[in-house]
């Protein structure tokens, strides 16, 4: 952590300094954009690498508008390419190389007295949209269910919805919490209490993690786990250059990983 | 001080009552001294007087001198200022120690009543005016005080005028009767004392006479002691008056010799208007 | 000293002159002076007005627009789709049901091994607590051993083991001290309590074990349990499989309609989306012809014009998508009717004579009652699609009832958003309620106490400390609410006595509304206290000494005269105290729970421990995330309108009442 931060302002300090030659466009998914292609990018300057960074993130499709208009090197996008999108390049002759960038989870936590160990997808879909609001309905012992989401204004709230929920909405008994750490203590707090965060927050005391269809939420189910995304690079055709060399340290550098686990995903290796 | 006013009493002496040392005395202040702040300074100072009861005593003297202050130790008032104190000597009431161990201040009140400078009525209806002191004694016999409230109105002299609106409220009345109304008020607890604090001070002369003429009819039932700035109003409704001159009694007699013959040079001064 | 020197000057030069040659800008210097105090006055009408005219500006487009919203929800054919949502919701109630009574009988049955893993579970939960540093220093050896550098160097990894083994030792003591003080009684549960004794002492056993066993594996007592609860529960599900056929019946006749609402939700979205992407064509069309029209050059003109032509105008055809809806009614009757035969079928096999769990029978009940309206539910659905027609307007009115009295606020939906005050509403209005009813005698009983009954010492140190709490930032107290209060309900509402006494209690979240309303009261207090011991101050002396002349008690005096002729003042202190209280934001968002539905009135008085959202919590949630203008937008400055329209009636109540009393003085 400490290495992480002092590359971190040497990074700042070397970026004011140094007269870079090299140029890398990255453009697309604002989940990637906010934070950590951006720290990714300061950490490899950090790292010595001479380069300058044109960072653009207004969303997933972006990445592939921009990589077709040859405005980016590399796109990011949180969701795989669609269809029409990579249809596109194919009619055009070129081949869209997906890479992957880390890791998106989110885990269903409940109290740690609740003996309730596995709950399916159709289960959390119904837990969440109210229709099914006793544990008992799903083997657990009987008692309210009370559900904790995060607020409208989050991010995951909308994925949450895509992903477990069928894109229903939330059921009207549901409290909406600030933040992941609100909902991970009141998870603790309340015996029947269940909601969702990102993995980082399942260590906290008095809560555990549901297995999601038999699977547990770890970095090691990533690509079992049903609740979990993966966040990907669009290169056209396999990179070269100074596009690769900066793909293969995000994708496999000790220091990329610590960043994307710093910032709250997890690192694809 | 204490020698002053014995050798007063010699030269008392009238042809329609008996000598005022000779009267049943109903109040009897024994070398009292007060003082406001803890027995710093006394405002009064070793006062020594007998009140007669049933019949009128004015106390005169010029403003300051501490009237309302004896008046207030005769009902206790005073124990509402904290850092008031009996410094000296005693007062007894129909021959009990009011400052006394037995004596609830409370229950002495009960007894003592008491009318104000400026009439205080409470923002209630006439009848809850009247009634109230009975009722927080515990009285709830509508029909008593039904009783009560019109006997007390009459002895008042205020029933005539009121009786078709009791119930609404008592600040509608003018000055004069919402005076009336604290004295019906207070007699409504039957008390055999009544203190008085200047009760005209804020009336128009009718109101006034009215009032004095009230004055002079609960003598009959009543002890009264009245604090007066006119020394006329004192003449017109007193049997006796007390002379006070910063803080000590200077001269105590019945009215009219007081008036007609005063014995002391401070007396005679401020009878006559020199000062106060 | 100067300034003095020169005021006086001035003065005297003013004198000199005579007030009628002293101008400035053609105007009296008195003029001035009065028009400087005049002008506060103005300004501040002025800004009340302003908010009033900026609220409503950003506001009074809601009705219009939602409406406007709504209507695409007609035309577009959900509102169609919504009605039989609804329908099957109300057989997910009893298909809910049905699998609680059957949850419900299963953990009956096997209630005597579940009892003995949850007292396990707590126990090893509480020594965990318990022995916390020791385990931490423990994990640490762990860690320790377990470290590349032990692997090289055998001596740090026999260190190691020694360190781990003395922790273990240490955690082992402290475990097995923590577990012999503890009884059953101590169980958080009272149900929990009744656990034999021996069974008791078993688990404690299994729990320092597993907990001081190197791979932390469960103890023998504790696998027997499981397997003999597995067992259990086995053959309680074979003993209950009539019951489940019955359940599952339940849970199957939803299909047919399941299927339909599965095809004509997509549906309906895409005319929504269609429509959606007419209206905001509509907007682009205009702005570019707007544009054109302005253009300076022809060039460009030529451009937005030929761009203008390529947006695609033609509104979706309606009559067309939604007739696959006005085709589906038939479809929809045989659906709910089989919906409607085998839930009847279903429930018929729920035989209630099977149970044995209480909690299990009376669920039974309820779905015997909910399946006998079910039938009314389907004919008014029925009916509603009969009668549907996308073409008929969304009526004004309809809309403003919707907004004021509408269960549901919804937002950010794939569906439809629904702007519904009510639960914002009742929920704001209930915490306001708790509060002013705990903090009115309170404040009340400390303006008399310090007003009437306290010496000055008391007064000089009470009043401050009273005053000083409204000063306390609501952040702080909302974060005491989280952290303290709300642990410390929710503790004491789980003793046995007090739960079986007070409705609401044990209290299940420790959000919600009696939390926030115990700390708003709490902040009300100043204010209360403030304004009420200024009305008792206002009393004239001249009535409570007339009082006490009379031989009145202290008590007496203040009960009988000082404070009926406060009264107005207090009744005005409390409504401007719950205009504090229904205004406040922080402390509400961060502990009231947020949980958006009109609460449980048939709790009774119990609903107070019930979570709540709030209409000045919605504000400060949702307002970040809302674009300008956005109908959401206008939503919420709908719902500020309104907050400022009951604080400014709460005022002129308050005022009001203060005259019409003085009046009466
Ligand atoms: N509550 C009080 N606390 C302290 N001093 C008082 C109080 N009331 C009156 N005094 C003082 O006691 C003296 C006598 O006052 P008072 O009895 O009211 O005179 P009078 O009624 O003769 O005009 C005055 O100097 C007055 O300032
Ligand atoms: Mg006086």
């Amino acid at each position: 952590m400490k290495a992480l931060a002092i590359a971190l302002t040497l990074g700042t300090a070397l970026a004011v300094t140094a007269n870079a030659q090299n140029k890398i466009a990255i453009k697309g998914s604002d989940t990637l954009g906010a934070k950590m292609v951006p720290q990714l990018a300061e950490a490899y300057k950090a790292s010595g690498n001479d380069v300058a960074f044109d960072i653009a993130a207004e969303g997933s499709s972006q990445a592939f508008t921009a990589l077709e208009a040859g405005t980016a090197d590399i796109g990011m996008s949180s969701r795989s390419v669609k269809d029409e999108e990579k249809n596109k390049f194919t009619a055009a002759g070129k081949e869209l190389v997906e890479h992957v960038a880390g890791v998106d989870m989110i885990a269903v936590i409940i109290n740690e007295g609740n003996a309730v160990a596995d709950l399916s997808t159709k289960q959390i879909e119904g837990i969440f949209t109210g229709d099914i609001s006793d544990w008992s309905e799903v083997g657990g012992k009987p008692g309210k269910i009370a559900v904790y989401t995060r607020n409208t204004a989050s991010g995951t709230y909308k994925t949450f919805q895509e992903l477990a929920m069928n894109k229903r909405d939330y059921g009207s008994e549901t409290q909406k919490m600030a933040g992941n750490e609100q909902i991970a203590s009141e998870v603790a707090q309340n015996a029947n209490g269940i909601g969702y965060v990102g993995l980082a927050y399942t260590e906290k005391d008095g809560i555990k993690s549901v297995k999601v269809e038999g699977v547990e939420a770890s970095p090691s189910h990533k690509e079992e786990y049903a609740l979990s995304r993966k966040l990907y690079y669009y290169t056209i055709g396999e990179p070269t250059g100074e596009a690769k060399k900066f793909l293969d340290w995000a994708t496999s550098a000790p220091l990329a990983m610590k960043v994307i686990d710093k910032v709250g995903f997890i690192p694809a290796k | 001080m204490t020698t002053e006013t014995e050798s007063l009493q010699p030269q008392i002496g009238t042809n329609e009552r008996p000598a005022l040392d000779q009267e049943k005395s109903m109040i009897e202040i024994d070398d009292l001294s007060f003082s406001y702040d803890h027995g710093k300074t006394d405002t009064l100072k070793n006062i020594t007087l007998k009140i007669p009861g049933n019949q009128v005593t004015a106390f005169i003297g010029p403003s300051g001198c501490g009237k309302s202050t004896l008046l207030r130790c005769l009902n206790r008032m005073n124990d509402l200022v904290e850092t008031s104190k009996i410094t000296n000597g005693s007062i007894s009431i129909l021959g009990e120690d009011i400052y006394g161990p037995r004596v609830d201040a409370i229950q002495l009140r009960k007894h003592v009543g008491m009318v104000f400078q400026k009439y205080n009525p409470f923002p209630k209806s006439i009848y809850d005016n009247v009634s109230y002191g009975l009722r927080i004694g515990g009285e709830k016999n509508k029909k008593r005080l039904d009783e009560a409230v019109e006997r007390s109105l009459r002895s008042a002299a205020l029933w005539d005028e009121v009786k078709d609106r009791l119930q609404s409220s008592a600040l509608g009345l003018s000055g004069g009767q919402q005076q009336r109304l604290c004295i019906a008020r207070t007699i409504a607890v039957q008390p055999k004392i009544i203190l008085m604090d200047e009760p005209c001070s804020a009336l128009d002369p009718i109101a006034t006479a009215k009032v004095e003429e009230l004055i002079t009819e609960l003598a009959d039932e009543f002890t009264i002691v009245i604090v007066t700035h006119s020394m006329s109003q004192a003449s017109r409704v007193s049997d006796n008056t007390a002379f006070y001159y910063l803080g000590e009694l200077i001269e105590f007699d019945r009215t009219q010799n007081l008036f007609s013959n005063p014995s002391k040079k401070q007396t005679e001064d401020y009878i006559t208007g020199r000062f106060g | 000293m100067s300034k003095k020197a020169t005021n006086k000057k001035s003065r005297g030069s003013f004198d000199g002159r005579g007030s009628g040659n002293f101008r400035i800008l053609g105007l009296q210097l008195q003029d001035i002076i009065k028009a400087f105090f005049g002008g506060n006055a103005a300004i501040a009408v002025v800004v009340i007005a302003l908010i009033c005219f900026f609220l409503a500006r950003e506001a009074y487009q809601f009705f219009p627009d939602y409406r406007a919203e709504l209507e695409v929800y007609r035309k577009s054919g959900q509102e169609f789709v919504g009605f039989i949502d609804d329908e099957a919701s109300k057989h997910q109630e009893i298909k809910s049901l049905a699998f609680q009574a059957y949850g419900y009988e299963i953990y009956h049955r096997t209630k005597q091994h579940e009892q003995i893993l949850e007292v396990y579970n707590e126990l090893r939960n509480r020594s965990k607590t318990a022995a916390k540093g020791v385990l931490e220093l423990r994990q640490r050896a762990f860690d320790k051993g377990d470290s590349i550098a032990a692997e090289l160097d055998p001596k740090i990894k026999e260190a190691a083991e020694a360190e781990y083994k003395a922790h273990n030792t240490r955690a082992e003591k402290v475990i097995s001290e923590y577990l012999a003080e503890f009884t059953r009684d101590d169980l958080s549960t009272a149900s929990l309590s009744t656990i034999p004794k021996e069974d008791f002492e078993l688990v404690k056993k299994s729990v320092s074990e597993s907990m001081t066993s190197k791979n932390k594996e469960d103890a023998e007592f504790i696998l027997e349990t499981k397997m003999l609860r597995d067992a259990a529960s086995e053959a309680a599900a074979k003993a209950l499989e009539p019951f489940y056929a019955g359940v599952m019946e339940i849970s199957a006749a939803r299909n047919e309609l399941d299927k339909m609402i599965k095809e004509l939700r997509p549906h309906a979205l895409k005319t929504k989306q269609f429509a959606v992407a007419y209206e905001s064509a509509e907007a682009r069309k205009e702005a570019l012809a707007e544009g054109s029209e302005n253009a300076t050059s022809e060039e460009r003109r030529a451009r937005l014009e030929i761009e203008s032509k390529r947006v695609l105008t033609t509104p979706p055809n309606y009559e067309e998508r939604n007739q696959i809806l006005y085709d589906s009614i038939e479809a929809h009757s045989a659906a709910a009717d089989s919906m409607l035969t085998q839930t009847r079928s279903g429930v018929a096999k729920l035989d209630a004579s099977m149970l044995k769990s209480q909690d299990a029978i009376d669920r039974v009940a309820i779905i015997q009652k909910k399946s006998k309206k079910l039938s009314d539910e389907i004919n008014k659905t029925e009916n509603a699609l009969r009668v549907w027609n996308h073409k008929e307007p969304y009526s004004g009115w309809k809309t403003f009832f919707g907004f004021f009295f509408g269960q549901k606020w919804v937002t950010n939906s794939t569906w439809q958003d629904f702007y519904g005050l009510a639960p914002l509403f009742s929920g704001s209005l209930i915490i306001a309620v708790i509060a002013i009813v705990i903090s009115v005698p309170f404040s009340i009983g400390a303006a008399i106490y310090v007003n009437q009954i306290a010496t000055q010492f008391e007064k000089t140190a009470i009043k401050p400390i009273l005053e000083f709490i409204g000063a306390i930032p609501s952040i702080v107290l909302g974060l005491f609410g989280i952290l303290v209060l709300g642990d410390f309900l929710q503790k004491v509402s789980a003793i046995e006595w007090l739960a079986n006494l007070l409705p609401g209690f044990p209290i299940e979240s420790r959000l919600n509304m009696l939390n926030a309303g115990l700390l708003l009261a709490f902040m009300a207090v100043p204010t209360i206290f403030t304004l009420a011991e200024d009305a008792l101050n206002n009393v004239p002396r001249a009535h409570s000494e007339a009082s006490l002349a009379l031989g009145a008690t202290k008590m007496q005096t203040v009960l009988k005269v000082v404070f009926p002729a406060a009264i107005s003042g207090i009744l005005a202190a409390v409504l401007l105290g719950f205009g504090r209280v229904i205004g406040e934001t922080m402390v509400v968002l961060l502990v009231a729970g947020n949980r958006i539905s009109v609460p449980d009135f048939t709790a009774g008085l119990g609903v107070i421990t019930q979570p709540a959202h709030t209409m000045t919590g919605i504000i400060a949630q949702e307002m970040g995330e809302v674009g300008e203008g956005t109908l959401h937008w206008r939503a919420l400055f709908m719902v500020g309108l309104i907050l400022f329209l009951i604080s400014l009636s709460l005022n002129w109540a308050a005022q009001s009442v203060i005259r019409k009393f003085s009046r009466h003085h």
